[in-house]
């Protein structure tokens, strides 16, 4: 479970540095080449901890099967979990939004910019945040036999 | 919802029977992982399941499930039959 926690933290850490880098990028700031670099790499690190966090795991399955495919256990647990994700999603793009108007106000950019890897980024996190939230609070145990 | 912890004897019964978890997760409709949570009592079964966990084993349900910490199969079973033998008319 700590291993798990581990590799959450460093998916949405790794998320959260492409974004700040491929900000940088779009915004056409200098030595935007380092940027881009630090972007690709936060993007490879993203990926690398997808595969043991989600699909290893099973808990991608978990929350991306059909319901008839689950057991009542695995039921309730999607359930807790997808409940729990609306409720955190709306707070961070409620964060997003106001951190975006507040670079607005500070006049570090012109307008409020959704730019595309930031939409990849909250679509990508919607769909791992009810699985994430379950490594995180609940755990997969190993199942020693 | 807060909830009673309910114990169970499932894992007793699975050694016992001599199956996998996974055997036994197909014979009662679950995923394996789900067996292993009822084993560890971390997970209470609906009434559906715990029926067809009845069923399987070929136990009364209150045999296998209760609110109560569970004793050591033997030892109920020792006392049923110490307690049988006064009545026990040949």
């Amino acid at each position: 479970m700590k291993s798990l926690k581990t590799l959450a933290v460093l998916n949405y850490g790794a998320l959260l540095v492409l974004n700040i880098a491929f900000y940088f990028v779009y915004k056409g700031r200098a030595a935007s080449h380092i940027y881009d670099a630090i972007g690709i790499a936060s993007l490879i690190i993203v990926a690398l901890t997808f595969v043991p966090l989600h699909k290893r795991s099973g808990i991608w399955k978990l929350t991306h099967s059909k319901s008839k495919d689950l057991d009542e256990r695995e039921l309730s647990l999607t359930h807790w979990a997808l409940s729990e994700s609306y409720g955190w999603f709306a707070v961070i793009c409620l964060v997003i939004m106001f951190a975006l108007s507040l670079i607005g106000r500070m006049n570090i950019c012109p307008q409020y910019t959704i730019s595309m890897p930031l939409v990849a980024s909250l679509i990508y996190f919607s769909h791992t945040l009810p699985g994430t939230l379950i490594a995180w609070k609940k755990g997969i145990p190993e199942e020693n036999e | 919802m807060r909830t009673r912890k309910l114990y169970n004897r499932i894992k007793n019964l699975r050694v016992e029977k001599g199956i996998s978890r996974k055997e036994l997760a197909d014979h009662i409709g679950v995923n394996p992982q789900t067996v292993g949570y009822l084993e560890r009592q971390d997970y209470n079964p609906s009434l559906d399941l715990a029926f067809r966990i009845s069923e399987f084993f070929g136990f009364p349900v209150e045999f296998i499930f209760s609110t109560a910490l569970m004793k050591p199969m033997s030892l109920e079973l020792q006392q049923k039959s110490s307690q049988k033998v006064p009545g026990i008319t040949h």
